[in-house]
């Protein structure tokens, strides 16, 4: 099977290349004319010293030479290369080459090089003379990474992001974002960043095809964030999408074939352990329940007899072993001066990793296969002098098949299940025994993937339109700098599900008996039936945003200008918001920067936004920000050295604001009755009863309500050292906001209403993070090393909670999301412990050597509720660090990213945790449970005595055991990405066509080193009952015409 | 050219502005039908939808909701985790089958103010709305045209939300003691919200008051289609469970005899006894029978069922207690809206993982067939031969095969077969072992004719209890089974004999008469069983002590495979210790939530 899809793959590369050569070859052969040919030349500093050491590069290709001892050099290029020539510590270089067979390039220090930019809100600023905080990552890194979902392609590139993936379920699987950590009471979406996808608000960035990205970049503080106004609180993740470039159309083929694992899943005990644990289960309890006979675990523990004592390990009867994952991309850049266009063709298909079988009656799938198609047309256009259009067409389809059975059922079963039974045999799935069951009285489970195949399957398909039209003029004839544009944007997004339940399931029940072939038959344990039912459900809502502004930038002198003023809208159509009423926001936006002699810098930033939410009068936001800069090295005074090339000193400090809670709206509006709501029934049954609808009082308006204000400062260094070998950028920032929106916690139950929300909450946020470098080069061998920290802390400053009787009890004081539970010191592990227990407020009866040992915290002699103190962290990690590195060496190119995170912890309860409850499985580290015997033989202890129904187990507090017991420091370090190529010039290969051949090999989470064993560090607290996180091998093909 | 130019500029900037205009209107909320306080006081139907509110929010509901089926204002039960039992299940009556089911988290961790989500049997929080809905209710009627309600509906509208409000009261003053008076839409104008507890005196006062204001404005009926209402009834039946409370052990007495010492026995004690309490409350329930007897209100008798007479189970008693809208029910809760309001949940529900047992402790309460007591085993883990359980189970009284059905035979009082017919051999939900289950059988009260519906109506009140309130106030006033009060309709020892006839048990003997506490104990546990009202009248006594904190047993049915092949069974019942339950003191009352102390308006009770 495996081996198919991989000749199917291959034989789809070959095709496709093929058609494209193909199609392409006659047209190449005309224009290359004369095919390749040598150039040579030679590469100068600003004072006319050969550039030693620089090196030439064909663009987008890691095809390149270095310079010889006079500057000197040659390569073979063909018509529309483009050269890179770059030496460390100047500004690197691009020239087209043309027809010359000669040329000369005068290498300018880069020390402030400010033609290097950086997008940020509404247009792009030179990275010397920014002075907010902005980190970005190119396109062609985050294409290193083999992930499905561009959103896992970014943890530990950018300081400041923290990237949290809870699910690896095909076309489910997008990381969670947060920018400089949560700065607001409500750790959900009120608390995400800003996705803008080419300058226009977008629901998410999973649906792009990474071929497509540009660049990915985080604005972070007040001042690069502050336009954004009602909407910028929690920062900005802006991301362009690829421009077409000038010159011969290029064309790149790639293709990627890979393997997806997972990088966790609890072990299950087998049936004869599991028979141990319940048995000694009983025995603790001392109940007159029935245990399991020896000879049915010495039958287990043989298995001689697998028919009769049949089991099952429930991952491996789910889970393969790898599941293959293909992506192709072929994208056209080119165009001429005046029409740029880039266009792409992406195709991703991932397949689940739920096993197959082939089972009768059952023609259908459950397993995950997810499908994206990416198509982009990007097309800049001078329509006539000083007018352009750019339009970005983005457009993505989806198809998903999955089970009609949540994956959290399908997990939250694994884990409840217990090892006994066959489940499939013969081809058939098999429901129990019957008659004689091996073992009577004791319960054995239905099969669960009996369940999993009765509900059938569903298909998921979406299709998202992102579209929009900029039209840009220049001015310059009323005065030079000055523009205006306008843009249109519109997004289309539609979901539509179809599930489809099959009629009976045929299953079996064994009938053991010696008179049977094998010892068995099997009969047909239910009725067919062809009532197979499918119903349809669809969505559809659109966003358009528009938007008009004016610019200009100009000099005088030393004094450098820009200023912008902008007005946009957006209005957001969605049948499934509260009201089923469009949503709007408008905003106008102003920007003035000015820059003397590149040495002394400010920034002026204004966002004035409205939002619905609140009243007439209370409606605009006025959110300002400041910032400035010094760059030291432009300083006369200091003295020019080879040490410290470049220095900024930038700080900002501004105010951001933030809208959202929940899906409430108007939150202004007048308390708001809720007709219909419930009823209640007259009359006398059986004569002239009928239900009478209620009317209900719902939420209290609160015309006072506004918007929540971030006040956010920041300061920045950006160092270069070493000739610009070396790079430093640290920022420390602080944030306080405040008008949090937030419901009422003191006003009493009496009132019975439910006050809107006000606006109550105050939160800071503090942190720094800081990106060390280094770049350099041994001769052909160019390396780097880059180290990425950030760090993020936050305290709920007040939330309107009543005192209570300790302060360690209150939310306000402590992180958003801080654990609060008991302290476990060990297990009560002799008489003496036992004697000594403090009083418990639950488990009466039930406390035994074996048992946690909670610490009583306040000493009142009682645990209970009020021991309950801040344990671990949330389930955000406060720290996220990265650390990555690389060489290319004559068109070998490595790069590694570790990733990691700490000061996070992960709460597992129910079936992730707890085993033996009904009909619920154990885990291997079950097996290391209290026992006087392994107590006192000095073992390792990993959870409390057994009970052949632990959830009533006092250690385990059903249903919510919130003790450091149950935490995990989820902490981990992962290799996250790892990538090998080679790239490949041949002359031969050109008189095809074919100018660049990249072959990789990389991979996805190949290593992870965590405390956990059981469940993947990045998992969602709670059950344990979600699919596991992906680990992928991949091999990758890229060939560019 | 110039002159152009500035002319295309003053169009532009007035575009500019016009547009501006209308981009920020975009902001308004679209009109939609949104309905406020005015349109609901503006008409009939919405002024009748809000009174119907108040019915759905606060008439008070035994029966469990189905897990996850809850109602979406999430009031009445459903805050807590008891959502999914019955009152029964914490007393010695009944239990659930299974282990993890809600109501036993009372049982194996008692009450906890602080996690009270989990562990109370009630929720603090949930009948305030419909308080809060009945005093806007009272508050805005006025508004409504008198061509829309005319002024008498209107008064005895009032008169509803104003029993209601004191309903809901009385399902608190049991549970809270002393409550914080409230009475009028809290909010506006109140220069604080966070209103005191007033005393216990108080509260019986602000109950009483509310009933006297409310009695001379209501129906004694109302038409057959909106049966269901709140008749002069209602308020009479809340006055006498009122005052019965208010005259019994716990609250009657003074400080020196609380259950746990307190710093304010104002809120859990009248602080004294008071004989004359006991007069009031035998009268407040005489007022009861005497207006049945006007009102059309009176028991099911063998002649009210159909074929009644010649039938060997005695259906009455099950009738009464299961027919919804039967003329002995003075008011029920008729608020279910989906297609299961959780009855079969809460009562055996195939056997699935939320059914009630019958503890054996309350089954020595019933009686043989012949009223005299039944001998069950005493011995622990005596193994004895089944068919001796299933002749004991057939000896006892009438009433007793319309609340337990003896295991391995069918159900005594359904129609529905099939699955139903056998319990637990067969048929047993296949999560669980047999030792998993405790009881003495099924609990099967509220099942009569049962056939396979998940609705009933809750009763909240009906006629034969305030024949029992009365006895037992009359004999406690006048020291004799055979007293009266000067307008009594019956002595208390009639009073009782009314009961028992009718669930087919002779009347009451000499020596019984003479024993009269102990009768109404043992008449009250068996006529009311599971109705919700013993973990109230053991505390009331104040013994639940010794009912609720001592021993629960029960009876376990082992069925042997004998060798490998499950053909032969033996069959043998056990008396055993059923799970031990919690019981501290402190639960004579409830917590509040801690939350609701900390916000500095409740002094929380005794023991929390």
């Amino acid at each position: 099977m495996k081996q198919l899809r991989l000749v199917n793959w291959l034989s789809g590369i070959v095709l496709l290349l093929a058609l494209i050569a193909g199609s392409l070859l006659p047209a190449r052969a005309q224009n290359a004319g004369s095919g390749s040919w040598q150039l040579s030349g030679q590469v100068q500093t600003s004072d006319k010293q050969p550039a030693i050491g620089a090196a030439v590069l064909i663009k987008g290709t890691m095809h390149g030479v270095v310079v010889d001892i006079d500057g000197n050099f040659t390569i073979s290029v063909s018509n529309g290369d483009v050269l890179e020539v770059s030496l460390i510590g100047y500004a690197t270089q691009t020239i087209p080459v043309g027809k010359q067979s000669k040329i000369t390039v005068v290498l300018q220090e880069d020390a402030l090089s400010l033609e290097e930019t950086v997008v940020v809100a509404y247009g792009a600023q030179s990275k010397a003379t920014i002075t907010g905080a902005v980190n970005s990552v190119r396109g062609e890194d985050v294409l290193r990474s083999p992930t499905a979902n561009i959103t896992n392609s970014l943890a530990g590139t950018m300081t400041g992001l923290t990237s949290v993936q809870r699910s690896g379920e095909p076309g489910k699987d997008a990381a969670t974002f947060k920018i400089r950590g949560i700065g607001t009471l409500n750790a959900g979406n009120e608390s995400a960043p800003l996705i803008i996808i080419d300058g226009v608000e977008r629901d998410s960035m999973e649906m792009l095809d990474p071929n497509e990205v540009e660049s990915v970049n985080i604005l972070k503080d007040a001042s690069a964030t502050a336009v954004y106004g009602v909407r910028g609180a929690n920062g900005v993740i802006i991301v362009t999408t690829r421009q077409g470039e000038a010159g011969q159309a290029k064309v790149t083929f790639s293709s990627n074939f890979g393997w997806q694992s997972y990088t966790m899943m609890p072990q299950l005990v087998d049936a004869a352990d599991w028979i141990t644990l319940y048995n000694e289960g009983i025995d603790n309890e001392g109940v007159a329940k029935e245990k399991y006979p020896e000879s049915a675990f010495i039958a287990y523990r043989d298995g001689t007899d697998p028919v009769t004592y049949s089991q099952t390990d429930w991952v491996k009867a789910l889970l393969k072993k790898s599941a293959p994952q293909q992506q192709y991309n072929i994208n056209v850049s080119g165009g001429t001066e005046d029409v740029k266009y880039f266009v792409m063709f992406g195709m991703l298909h991932q397949e689940g990793m739920y096993r197959d079988y082939d089972l009768e009656g059952i023609d259908f799938s459950i397993n995950p296969d997810y499908k994206r198609y990416n198509f982009r047309a990007n097309i800049d256009a001078k329509l006539v002098k000083g007018l352009t259009l750019s339009l970005r067409l983005g457009t993505t389809f989806t198809n998903g098949n999955y089970a009609n059975y949540s994956t959290a059922s399908i997990f939250s079963d694994i884990l409840n299940s217990t090892p006994f039974g066959p489940n499939i045999l013969d081809g058939k799935l098999i429901t129990g025994y019957g008659g004689n069951d091996p073992i009577v009285g004791i319960r054995k489970n239905n099969s669960n993937l009996y369940t999993l195949y009765e509900n059938g399957y569903q298909l998921d398909n979406t299709s998202k339109y992102n579209l929009s039209a900029e039209l840009k003029y220049d001015l310059g004839f009323i005065t030079k700098g000055l523009g205006v544009h306008g843009k249109v944007a519109y997004d289309d997004i539609g979901n539509y599900t179809m599930k489809y339940t099959p009629g009976t399931i045929p299953s079996y029940k064994i009938i053991l008996g010696d008179e049977y072939e094998n010892g068995y038959t099997l009969v047909k344990a239910n009725d067919e039936s062809a009532t197979a039912q499918a119903q349809s459900y669809g969505t559809r809502y659109k966003n358009l945003y528009l938007e008009a502004g004016i610019d200009y930038a100009r000099s005088f002198g030393n004094h450098h200008v820009t200023a912008l003023a902008l007005y946009n809208q957006r209005t957001q159509d969605n049948p499934a918001f509260e009201y089923k009423l469009p949503k709007a926001l408008l905003g106008f936006v102003g920007r003035v920067t000015y820059d003397y002699d590149h040495r002394y810098l400010a920034e002026v930033d204004l966002g004035y936004n409205g939002s619905e939410n609140f009243a007439e009068g209370r409606r605009f936001g006025f959110f300002p920000a400041f910032s400035l800069g010094w760059i030291l090295t432009q300083e006369s005074f200091f003295p020019k050295n080879n040490i410290v090339t470049y220095a900024k000193i930038r700080g900002s400090y501004g105010e951001v604001g933030n809208d959202q809670i929940g899906g409430k709206r108007f939150l202004y509006l007048p308390t708001k009755y809720d007709y219909p709501k419930n009823g209640y029934n007259f009359g006398t049954y059986g004569v002239d009863v009928q239900y009478y609808k209620a009317s209900n009082e719902g939420d209290v308006g609160n015309p006072l309500v506004t918007w929540e204000r971030a006040r956010k400062a920041n300061i920045g260094i950006d160092l270069k050292m070493l000739r610009s070998r070396l790079s430093f950028t640290g920022d420390l920032f602080s944030e306080y906001r405040d008008n949090i929106l937030w419901e009422y916690g003191t006003v009493p139950s009496i009132v019975g209403s439910t006050p809107a929300p006000a606006n109550l909450g105050k939160v800071s946020n503090r942190g720094f993070e800081a990106e060390l470098a280094w770049n350099d080069r041994l001769g052909e061998f160019n390396y780097f090393l880059k180290g990425v920290f950030s760090f993020a802390r936050n305290r709920i400053e007040y939330m309107d909670e009543p005192e209570m009787a300790y302060k360690y009890l209150m939310k306000t004081g402590y992180s958003v999301g801080q654990y609060k539970g008991w302290l476990n010191e060990g297990f009560i592990n002799t008489v003496e412990d036992l004697e000594n227990q403090p009083q418990h407020s639950w488990g009466a009866g039930r406390w035994d050597r074996g048992e946690l040992n909670f610490i009583d915290i306040n000493g009142d002699g009682v645990v209970d509720a009020n021991d309950k103190i801040p344990i671990g962290y949330s389930d955000y990690p406060e720290i996220t660090y990265g650390f990555s590195f690389g060489f290319n060496w004559k068109g070998l190119e490595f790069n590694a990213l570790l990733q990691g995170a700490t000061n996070v912890t992960l709460y597992m309860k129910q079936e992730a945790v707890c085993p033996l409850y009904y009909s619920r499985s154990a885990q291997t580290w079950h097996m290391g449970r209290w026992t006087e015997e392994r107590y006192l033989a000095g073992e390792n202890i990993t959870y409390p005595r057994m009970l052949s129904d632990n959830i009533n187990s006092p250690s385990f507090i059903n249903p919510d055991p919130l003790s450091t017991f149950w935490l995990y420091d989820a902490s981990y370090l992962r290799l996250r990405n790892v990538e090998l190529a080679y790239n490949i010039r041949l002359a031969k290969l050109r008189e095809v066509g074919i100018s660049d051949v990249r072959l990789s090999l990389s991979g996805t989470n190949l290593l992870t080193f965590s405390g956990m064993t059981n469940f993947d560090p990045e998992s969602p607290s709670g059950k344990g009952t979600f699919y596991p996180m992906p680990k992928v091998y991949n091999f990758g093909v890229k060939v560019i015409f | 050219m110039k002159t152009y130019k500035n002319i295309l500029r003053l169009c532009a900037v007035i575009i500019c502005l016009a547009s501006l205009n209308s981009c920020l209107s975009i902001l308004e909320k679209p009109s939609s039908s949104d309905v406020t306080l005015d349109t609901i006081f503006s008409n009939r139907d919405y002024a009748e939808s809000a009174l119907y509110n108040i019915y759905y929010q606060l008439v008070p509901r035994g029966f469990p909701y189905t897990n996850g089926n809850y109602p979406e204002n999430k009031s009445l039960q459903s805050q807590t985790q008891f959502s999914r039992s019955l009152l029964a299940s914490i007393t010695d009556e009944c239990c659930n089958y299974r282990g993890a089911t809600p109501g036993r988290y009372v049982n194996v961790a008692g009450f906890d103010a602080i996690t009270a989500s989990r562990n109370q049997e009630d929720s603090w929080a949930h009948r305030w709305p419909g308080i809060r809905a009945a005093w806007t209710f009272i508050k805005n009627i006025d508004k409504v045209p008198d061509e829309e309600i005319p002024d008498a509906e209107k008064t005895q509208m009032i008169a509803e939300a104003k029993a209601l409000i004191a309903l809901a009261y009385m399902d608190m003053l049991p549970r809270y003691a002393a409550m914080p008076i409230v009475d009028h839409p809290l909010g506006e104008g109140d220069a604080t919200l966070l209103v005191q507890r007033s005393t216990l005196k108080e509260t019986i006062d602000f109950i009483l008051k509310l009933c006297e204001e409310a009695i001379p404005d209501l129906p004694d009926t109302y038409p057959s289609n909106m049966r269901g209402r709140v008749t002069k009834g209602v308020p009479l039946c809340i006055k006498s469970r009122t005052l019965l409370y208010a005259a019994s052990p716990l609250f009657n007495s003074s400080a020196s005899d609380m259950i746990l010492d307190y710093d304010h026995p104002e809120f859990v004690c009248l602080e004294g006894y008071d004989k004359e309490r006991w007069l009031k409350a035998a009268e407040a329930a005489n007022d009861v029978l005497v207006w049945a007897s006007t009102a059309g209100v009176s028991l099911i008798t063998a002649a009210d069922i159909a074929g009644g007479e010649t039938d060997p189970k005695h259906n009455a008693y099950g009738y009464a207690t299961s027919e919804k809208d039967n003329k002995e029910v003075i008011l029920a809760n008729k608020g279910y809206s989906s297609s299961n309001n959780g009855f079969g949940d809460g009562i055996f529900w195939t056997f699935s993982l939320r059914g009630m047992s019958v503890m054996l402790n309350i089954i020595k309460y019933f009686r043989k067939a012949d009223a005299s007591d039944q001998t069950w085993p005493t011995t622990l883990n005596e193994h004895r031969p089944f068919s001796e359980y299933t002749t004991k189970m057939n000896e006892m009284e009438p009433r007793f095969l319309q609340c337990v059905w003896p295991a391995g035979q069918a159900a005594p009082n359904f129609t529905k077969t099939g699955d139903y017919t056998k319990w637990p051999f067969g048929k047993i939900d296949d999560q669980m072992s047999a030792s998993d289950m405790h009881g003495v059988g099924p609990m099967v009260k509220f099942c009569y004719n049962y056939s396979g519906e998940l609705m009933k109506d809750w009763i909240v009140f009906r006629l034969a209890e305030f024949y029992l309130n009365y006895a037992e106030a009359t004999a406690e006033y006048y020291g004799s089974a055979d007293a009266k009060t000067p307008t009594g309709l019956y002595t208390a020892a009639q009073a009782v004999d009314v009961i028992r006839t009718r669930g087919g048990i002779r009347v009451l003997n000499a020596a019984e008469k003479a024993d009269f506490h102990t009768q109404i104990v043992r008449e009250r546990a068996v006529e009311l069983f599971a109705e919700g009202h013993r973990w109230w009248d053991c505390k009331r006594w104040k013994i639940a002590d010794d009912t609720f904190g001592g021993t629960l047993y029960t009876l376990r049915f082992v069925q042997n495979v004998a060798g490998s092949t499950a053909t032969s069974y033996t069959e043998y019942y056990l008396a055993e210790h059923a799970e031990p339950r919690v019981w501290t003191k402190a639960m004579y009352f409830y917590p509040f939530p801690q939350e609701e102390v900390d916000k500095g308006y409740l002094v929380q009770n005794p023991g929390y």
